[in-house]
């Protein structure tokens, strides 16, 4: 321990010429801190000519000039970067992200709506639709639509291609039989009838509110007969039908009424009202038991539309 | 016994101030109010020092601490951006007027060091600043610019990304260590260059560098011998071929190519050597010889663009001859301690530099290490004494310089001590011959006959050495690559360094067990570590700007993702670290892993991973849900639409998606998916 600490002491002279580096340096950095006048901010400027170690007045004016330019072009560039001249080409506004929207020369709080409509399940499906967009300026709207072009979309085909455009050479060593916990299923389809809001929502267009009125008003109705009916769904545009009309099946009977037993509970269905429903209960008892639905018809106060609609809701027993 | 520190005073307080220096760089307890205390505490100290009688050993642990202190203030005032006039404090400037320090063709720009003098905010409003930067002009040939050169640049300048891809070097760290913080892309109408030139000492000693390439071009016949002369004799590393420099690195040749002590030690001896032949005891005579000395070494220095180890070796020659001059011969260790003082007092970030690094250590293992090793053998013969005194020389420069060496280069050279026989007495004969043949062309003219038999034997040299390197590298076990070292086995070899040299200087045997001790720590670490590493199974989606890439490590295999061919060098330097990190020992296709595939799914244990995929995707369905969706720039990125489809648990979006991030980040988080953008999160590490 005593050799340890004659290997640590310092000799007197030692320790004056230590103590004197530090004061140095201590200096050294004080002056760079409080004193050196190039670190203080300094308010005195100088001119482009000053630097210059030669040059004539000719010169120094061309420079002069080229820099006005250089800087002039830099405020340039930071403006088109941040306000860009609108650029239109072919688009659909179902597929345009926000950049493409930015470069037609749309704001972005108009080019919000647009995203938060679409994430909504919004579509367009025709160019006019963009009118409907709200903020978007009608200036824009006519700039844009020439170049606007909605695709139809073809009715998809389910049948399982093997072709991935994944480019990796392992790919076309797998057998596809041996992933089986996993084989591809063709898209369901979808009984109207029997259905809950989860298989709906595999359908296209179809979100969580649209699919819990499609169960409502089947639930209501007693079952769809037919599916023209969808289009009786508040909301539910025929495109979406369309689009989805190859997935949608109708499997079972619908519930019928009995007319002469439960033509108090007509009035919940939802193609009738109180008052027709009272027609039908008076009906029946000024005239006895329907003996067959086509009686209905001699109700002036029921339609004939509105006869065909019921009828493959009723029954007479 | 003792240690002998008492006769080393400077060496007590470099290692303190370097440890200050250390905590500094990491921002160990940073804050202005924090350095404003260490500063007035510093002051306190001295005080105590000077005003307190006796209490000596006191006093000394208090002069050790305050230089500890010092090196922490002096790293925190040495950063250039806190300088009030540095040039990034006049962000609201038009326009920067620069000058080139440097510069280097990198495919079809310059990219230029370049130093700016002053900011513009018109041609009649300049302030004067000071800072570095590193540009790159676009569509610009080197022969178009030289060092000194002056432009007026008017452009949007950004600092150095940081590269988030795990284990790559930190380029912007090392950057930052040089002092260059910002860099900038022009193109050809965002500058223009002025008339005047901007001359200092460092241009002017690019220009003469350029003078003697053009000299060595007329005398060499190949462009490997011109690429090893200017490495050698002019310090430019920029004609080294790939293959040539893995060459010298593979058989443990490097070092001549770095101009460090080696080259200054030539250099010295050569100018002893031609003033040798004025023999007088004039002590005026002996003072202008040592300033002849001292003019030529640091010529040399400036010649060779200053490398830390070239400085660090000239001020060492300096110390050691006025020391020696003024007094009785130096001790080396205190001077290799007040080069080394000096030179974080000039720069401290010196210290960080790997050519300060390894001059130090290798200078430290010869000193320390070679009088007792040289003693194991004792030979008559002068010529194999010669020999074996090289061999012990390479062995003991390598003893303390290796660890850090596989930890830069991960490669450790077998063939070491025997390239250190041939190569060294080479490269004193190369020099010799290129400075020469310099020194001729320049007073006679490259056609007078002794200039062309200088410059054939400087061309004879050259290629006598290349084919030496080229023929060790053909030898079975020259090196060994992929090596790996953490920080913490690195600590525990320079341990048992450590007690080592204890053991050599006190002779105790406790020191040796201590040596073995510590080996043995290494090896179990290192083997824990392997298994841990072997162990792990992750995936790694790296951020790349141009590919997509995902790397499952698994059990010490590595399976690559990738929907493109990955081979550039990009990609390598990206993922090689990790890869050695990992310990990978081979590399296997998803099929030869057991990973079940089917299309862009695969299930990687019990993770369900989809890859990159195409809108195809959405004929498929899964019963269970995705646990990671890998995205890039071409593949389907529809979020509602995936989500609807399957239930997705996390996203990731390589470094090739180019559209908005930020509202695809906002659509994940509707519904309510957890993503991470490798561009801004970084490259993504997933536990499998």
């Amino acid at each position: 321990m005593k050799k340890f600490k004659k290997d640590i002491k310092y000799s007197k002279k030692e320790r004056a010429a230590i103590a004197l580096l530090i004061v140095l340096l201590i200096a050294f950095y004080s002056y760079n801190l409080f004193i050196d006048p190039r670190l203080i901010t300094d308010s005195s400027t100088i001119c482009l000519e000053d630097i210059l170690t030669h040059g004539g007045e000719k010169e120094i004016s061309e420079l002069k000039t080229k820099t006005a330019s250089l800087i002039k072009k830099r405020k340039t560039r930071q403006k088109i970067f941040y306000n860009p001249a609108p650029k239109y080409e072919s688009f659909d506004p179902n597929k345009t992200d926000s950049l493409k929207w930015i470069q037609f020369g749309v704001k972005p709080w108009t080019i919000a709506t647009i995203m938060k409509y679409k994430s909504k399940g919004g579509k367009f499906y025709k160019c006019d639709d963009l009118a409907k967009v709200y903020n978007l300026p009608d200036s824009i709207f006519r700039k844009l639509l020439p170049f606007c072009s909605i695709q139809k979309k073809k009715k998809p085909t389910y049948t399982k291609s093997k072709k991935t455009s994944y480019k990796s050479s392992y790919n076309n060593q797998r057998d596809s039989t041996t992933f089986n916990k996993y084989k591809p299923k063709p898209l369901t389809q979808v009984d109207l009838n029997s259905t809950d809001t989860a298989s709906l929502k595999q359908l296209y267009g179809i979100g969580s509110v649209l699919s819990a009125r499609i169960v409502k008003y089947s639930q209501a109705l007693g079952g769809f007969h037919s599916i023209d009916q969808l289009t009786e769904v508040y909301g539910l545009e025929k495109e979406v039908i369309d689009n989805n009309e190859s997935r949608l099946i109708l499997k079972g009977t619908v519930k019928k009424f009995n007319l002469n037993s439960e033509a108090d509970s007509l009035v919940k269905h939802p193609y009738l009202d109180w008052s027709i429903s009272r027609v039908i209960v008076n009906y029946r008892k000024q005239h006895g038991d329907f003996k067959e639905i086509q009686e209905l018809k001699k109700i002036r106060a029921i339609p004939d539309s509105l006869y065909n609609s019921l009828l493959p809701y009723l029954s007479v027993e | 016994m003792s240690l002998g520190l008492n006769k080393l005073p400077l060496l007590k307080l470099v290692l303190p101030f370097c440890l200050g220096i250390v905590f500094s760089e990491y921002r160990l307890l940073y804050s202005h109010e924090f350095i404003a205390f260490l500063f007035f505490l510093t002051i306190y100290f001295v005080c105590y020092v000077i005003y307190t009688p006796k209490l000596t050993l006191q006093k000394s642990w208090i002069l050790v601490f305050s230089f500890m202190i010092l090196g922490y203030l002096h790293h925190s005032f040495s950063n250039p951006t806190e300088a009030k006039n540095h040039f990034s404090n006049y962000s609201e400037a038009s326009f920067l007027i620069t000058s080139i320090v440097e510069a280097k063709q990198v495919k079809e720009r310059v990219r230029a060091l370049c130093e700016v003098h002053y900011a513009g905010y018109s041609t009649d409003s300049l302030k004067q600043c000071e800072g570095l930067m590193m540009v790159y002009f676009k569509e610009l040939s080197l022969d178009q610019v030289k060092a000194g050169d002056m432009h007026l640049i008017s452009a949007d300048y950004v600092e150095e990304n940081e590269n988030t891809n795990p284990l790559v070097f930190n380029y912007k760290r090392y950057l930052q260590q040089r002092g260059i913080y910002h860099k900038i892309y022009l193109e050809k109408d965002q500058y223009f260059s002025l008339s005047t030139s901007h001359r200092n000492i460092w241009n002017l000693a690019s220009l003469s560098r350029d003078k003697c390439l053009s000299v060595f071009k007329e005398h060499l016949t190949s462009d490997h011998n011109l690429a090893v002369a200017s490495a050698m004799i002019l310090g430019q590393r920029n004609l080294l071929s790939d293959d040539l420099y893995d060459a010298f690195t593979d058989t443990g040749a490097v070092h001549i190519l770095a101009v460090s002590g080696l080259h200054v030690g030539i250099v010295s001896g050569l100018i002893a050597l031609l003033l040798g032949f004025i023999k007088s005891t004039n002590p005026r005579v002996r003072i202008l010889k040592l300033i002849v000395s001292l003019a030529g070494v640091w010529s040399f220095a400036f010649l060779t663009g200053g490398a830390a180890a070239v400085i660090r070796a000239s001020l060492m020659f300096s110390l050691y001859f006025i020391g020696k001059a003024i007094y009785s011969p130096p001790i080396s260790f205190n001077i290799l301690s007040a080069a080394a003082l000096i030179m974080l007092l000039y720069n401290p970030f010196y210290l960080f530099q790997a050519g300060f690094q390894f001059s130090f250590l290798a200078l430290t293992g010869i000193m320390y290490f070679y009088p007792h090793l040289i003693l194991l053998f004792h030979f008559k013969n002068k010529f194999i004494k010669g020999i074996w005194a090289m061999v012990v020389t390479s062995i003991t420069a390598q003893a303390l310089v290796s660890p850090l060496a596989i930890s830069y280069f991960h490669k450790l050279p077998t063939y070491f001590w025997f390239t250190g026989i041939i190569a060294v007495p080479l490269a004193g004969f190369i020099l010799s011959a290129g400075i020469a043949t310099l020194f001729l062309h320049m007073t006679m003219g490259g056609e007078f006959v002794l200039t062309k038999i200088a410059g054939f034997t400087f061309d004879t040299f050259l290629t006598g050495l290349n084919y030496f390197i080229y023929k060790t590298q053909e030898l079975p076990f020259c090196s060994t690559d992929d090596l790996w070292l953490s920080n913490r086995s690195i600590l525990l070899f320079y341990a048992a360094l450590g007690a080592l040299a204890l053991f050599y200087k006190l002779r105790k045997p406790i020191y040796l067990i201590f040596t073995l001790g510590f080996l043995l720590i290494q090896s179990v670490n290192n083997n824990i570590e392997n298994r841990n590493m072997r162990s792990k199974k992750s995936l790694f989606v790296y951020d790349i700007y141009n590919e997509s890439l995902a790397q499952l490590f698994r059990n010490g295999v590595l399976t690559e993702f990738s929907p493109g061919i990955t081979q550039n060098k990009q990609v390598e330097y990206i993922c090689a670290n990790n890869e050695m990190y990992h310990r990978i020992y081979a590399e296997k296709l998803p099929a030869e892993v057991g990973i079940n595939s089917q299309g862009s799914f695969h299930l990687i244990d019990d993770k369900v991973i989809l890859f990159y995929p195409d809108e195809k995707v959405l004929e498929w369905s899964l019963k269970k849900p995705i646990d990671l969706l890998v995205l890039s720039q071409d593949s389907y990125h529809n979020l509602a639409r995936l989500a609807k489809q399957f239930e997705i648990k996390k996203i990731v979006l390589d470094g090739t998606f180019k559209g908005d991030k930020f509202k695809l980040r906002q659509k994940a988080n509707q519904l309510k998916i957890d993503i991470h953008l490798t561009s801004i999160d970084g490259a993504l590490e997933y536990m499998i």
